[in-house]
């Protein structure tokens, strides 16, 4: 029982330090350039033993976007689910969008997930399977939480009745027309300073037609 | 001899015209990276120090083809047709966006240099002022006119056409970012609609008035 404990630890240090590397490698080579090799050296196993947990360069790939999307993808879901973001009457909607937006802004900029996003982009043309379960797993995922927050305060009666799939991707765009799109072709470019002003303008223009 | 310059010059044009079309089919087709710009040549029929001379480098090529779907693109949105209602101008506008992307593939373009970000920086840099940030300032000014002439209410339009493009892109081009296949949706007018009606309840002097009655 112990061994068998100590094995599953090793194991499970191992699959971290090959996603680890994994993830540095890519980042800094792209996903065509990045050699499976040279992966395992970095993360300090053998060849075998990295596509025992990874049978693909391109599973490993689609484990480190899910690693990063993981933890944000969980935390914003978390966050959309209504024992957080308590929706009743006395909700403050202005101050609860801004708190979702301000919390996908920073997950997007604090956890290098622009610099992946960026990587899935251009092996569209090359993988596009990865392409496609990205678009599922982050971006649809992400919507369909915020759809669920407007239908819900639709029913609440505190939203007028609108398509809400159409509405979160107005809100969803101009919040990454705004942060997202010019990070994507500059790696330099981080969160400016007034985007808060930005993100409240987003909802004020929302809330102007869809609030009551 | 005015004669003989004319033709000289077409022969130029049309030589400048067959490398451009070349460089996009072979950027889009290899990436900016893996261009070589002896095969971008050779397909444009024209020889490497003929397109030298037209473009100083890979770069220059690169930065001509963007811009030369960028210009169709803001053309689009600079002359909005004369229409009744303020509404009607601005889908009619949304609409003409849609559509110069959708035929100029410009998200194929953006693939490619969202992908040489970290090889290439100066490349999407330049990409992103040419297109998207021109076409924002190009969309501002045509907001600032509509305030000037007491449609829209005095509002922060650098920000509002950031909103305006995100919302069309967001609906229609984005998605085609991670699928190849993505095609724009055949019946786009009811999303253009409501988008436009989201704007003007924001910034319409209107809708302000009306509401306030």
């Amino acid at each position: 029982m112990g061994l068998e404990h100590y094995r599953r630890t090793i194991s499970e240090s191992k699959r971290v330090s090959i996603l680890k590397a994994g993830r540095e490698n890519f980042l800094r080579n792209g996903y065509s350039r990045a050699a499976v090799a040279e992966i395992a050296r970095e993360a300090d196993v053998s060849t075998a033993t990295l596509y025992k947990h990874f049978s693909s360069k391109e599973e490993l790939f689609a484990a480190v976007i899910r690693e990063a999307y993981g933890d944000l993808g969980g935390e914003f879901n978390h966050a959309t689910e209504a024992d957080t973001f308590k929706v009743d009457a006395s909700t403050d909607l202005r101050k609860m969008f801004h708190g979702m937006v301000h919390q996908y802004l920073t997950a997007q900029f604090d956890h290098g997930a622009n610099a992946l996003l960026r990587i899935v982009i251009a092996e569209v043309p090359t993988t596009p399977k990865i392409a496609l379960d990205t678009y599922e797993f982050i971006i649809m995922r992400r919507a369909a939480g915020l759809k669920k927050v407007f239908d819900e305060l639709i029913v609440q009666k505190r939203m007028k009745p609108h398509d809400t799939e159409m509405g979160v991707n107005f809100i969803a765009g101009m919040i990454k027309e705004v942060f997202i799109w010019p990070a994507l072709f500059d790696a330099k470019v981080g969160l400016p300073a007034n985007a808060d002003d930005v993100i409240y303008e987003a909802i004020d223009m929302y809330l102007a037609r869809y609030g009551v | 001899m005015q004669g003989l310059e004319k033709y000289r010059r077409t022969i130029v044009d049309n030589k400048r015209a067959a490398i451009l079309k070349a460089a996009r089919r072979i950027f889009l087709k290899c990436g900016y990276t893996r261009a070589g710009m002896t095969e971008i040549a050779g397909d444009a029929d024209v020889s490497t120090a003929t397109l030298y001379k037209h473009f100083g480098s890979k770069e220059e090529l690169f930065a001509a083809v963007v811009t030369e779907a960028a210009r169709f693109h803001r053309q689009e949105f600079a002359t909005p047709p004369q229409y009744a209602t303020l509404a009607e101008k601005f889908a009619a506008s949304m609409r003409l966006v849609l559509l110069s992307y959708a035929q100029s593939d410009l998200h194929v373009l953006m693939r490619v240099v969202i992908a040489e970000v970290p090889f290439a920086p100066d490349v999407a840099r330049s990409m992103y002022a040419n297109m998207i940030d021109r076409w924002h300032k190009g969309v501002a000014l045509l907001l600032d006119r509509l305030i000037e002439e007491g449609e829209l209410r005095p509002h922060d339009t650098q920000l509002s056409s950031k909103f305006l493009a995100g919302m069309v892109k967001e609906s229609f081009i984005w998605p085609g970012l991670f699928n190849a296949n993505y095609a724009v949706p055949q019946n786009p007018e009811a999303t253009i609609r409501e988008m436009v009606e989201l704007f003007l309840t924001r910034y319409a002097v209107e809708r302000q008035v009306a509401a306030s009655a």
